[in-house]
């Protein structure tokens, strides 16, 4: 029987209740990567201090079932699609730029003004007290 | 017979949503469906220049200021099973009157075909939006530019707002920048059965979702993603089509004035679009 915050964990994470901990795993990867700034929720979707919170939410939720786990998390299968983190997505926007040298110096700066709209963005969800959205 | 109809549209205009309902026309009738494409764009019809026409001689202005029947603005394509209803080269003479619109609706879904695709344009304009929803099918083509998706929620909002126009009370009229899931929340903590009347509401009718013009491989689950933020916050369902690859050969098809599923069979947009079109079809079944 879970307890009512473990049941609400699993909808933070989209998940039902009985998922898997492989589904865990894959879900909070993909909405990381939704809520994070850059995600599609950055752009107009949410306000800034309601995606925070709700990041923030969701990285309490996986961790909290995490811990309740008696066996370590699976590794997703690898021949199943995975979604990246978004540091993995930043993986991916550098080997971009490895293949081509000619934008370095345009990827360089998008990258600086990107790393500045997150930190005003912690910023703002760190100053802000509203209630969480959803 | 009752055809099948299936609005094309979105939030942003150069999405690829006229050139995606010439390709579909294309490829469905080649698939022996009968296809009346309409251009119902409102700002800047084009498709009869997708097929080479440069003068049509007949147009929808014509056939909704006029009392007259639907086959005779009917102009041919070329392909086999495919008619085309040009839009109008003018600034289009929108009314918003219910008997124009209802009777707009009545000549456009046309009976003596399978499917009848309209493209409706961008934006949320009551015409685009009206058609959009009059629709069995909404075909909904973003790109995944941050701007695009910007645009695309704000469609999103728009659309909520109209299926829910009808049944909303004065003083329920939501805010400017609402989200619907994270509203009926606070409702249904009041009056539960309200908002699961308003989330029905929302989802009366799914949309099918196609990202276009992708150009680095990991943009290609935008589609599938937006579908379910699409789900989370704004409740209506649908299906993402999934996504066509960033093409020059698209451009080139454009250039030459020619359908690129014709022109060019070979090229990779091509190669996706038709995986895209097997997964479009069972959606077009009549369902009713």
């Amino acid at each position: 029987m879970q307890s009512k915050e473990m049941i609400r964990n699993y909808q933070l994470l989209e998940l039902d209740r009985n998922a898997p901990l492989e589904d865990v795993e894959l879900s909070y990867r993909r909405l990381l990567r939704r809520y994070e700034p850059g995600g599609l929720a950055s752009y107009g979707l949410l306000r800034v201090a309601d995606r925070g919170r709700l990041l923030s939410a969701i990285r309490d939720a996986y961790q909290q079932i995490m811990r309740q786990s008696s066996t370590p998390p699976q590794r997703p299968d690898s021949s199943q699609p995975r979604v990246p983190s978004g540091d993995e997505h930043l993986a991916s926007l550098h080997a971009y730029l490895q293949s081509k040298p000619e934008l370095r110096s345009d990827v360089l700066h998008a990258m600086a003004i990107a790393n500045e709209h997150q930190r005003v963005a912690q910023m703002q969800c760190e100053s802000d007290d509203q209630i969480p959205i959803g | 017979m009752t055809p099948t109809v299936m609005a094309i549209g979105g939030g942003k205009g150069g999405t690829g949503k006229s050139f995606l309902a010439v390709q579909m026309g294309i490829a469905l009738a080649q698939q022996g469906l009968r296809v009346l494409l309409v251009d119902a764009d409102p700002n800047g019809a084009n498709l009869h220049t997708f097929f080479g026409l440069e003068d049509p001689s007949h147009d929808i202005d014509v056939l909704l200021d006029q009392d007259i029947s639907t086959r005779t603005v009917i102009l041919p394509t070329g392909i086999e099973h495919l008619g085309l209803i040009a839009g109008t080269r003018q600034e289009m003479r929108l009314r918003t009157e219910p008997d124009f619109l209802h009777d707009a609706v009545q000549k456009l879904r046309w009976e003596e075909v399978d499917l009848v695709l309209w493209d409706v344009g961008s934006g949320t304009s009551m015409w685009s939006t009206f058609l959009f929803e009059q629709a069995d099918i909404g075909c909904w083509v973003v790109q995944t530019e941050p701007t695009c998706i910007e645009k695309e929620y704000h469609f999103l909002r728009h659309v909520c707002r109209w299926r829910l126009a009808s049944i909303l009370e004065p003083e329920e009229a939501p805010p400017a920048d609402w989200l619907p899931i994270p509203w009926l929340t606070s409702i249904k903590h009041d009056d539960p059965a309200r908002a699961k009347l308003l989330h029905q509401q929302l989802r009366r009718r799914p949309f099918l979702l196609l990202g276009n013009q992708i150009h680095q491989p990991d943009e290609r689950e935008i589609p599938e993603e937006m579908m379910a933020a699409c789900h989370r916050f704004f409740g209506i369902e649908g299906h993402a089509l999934g996504w066509l690859p960033f093409d020059e050969r698209v451009w080139l098809s454009v250039r030459l004035r020619r359908p690129i599923v014709l022109e060019y069979p070979e090229a990779r947009w091509v190669k996706q679009f038709d995986s895209i079109i097997q997964r479009l079809i069972p959606f077009l079944k009549p369902s009713r």
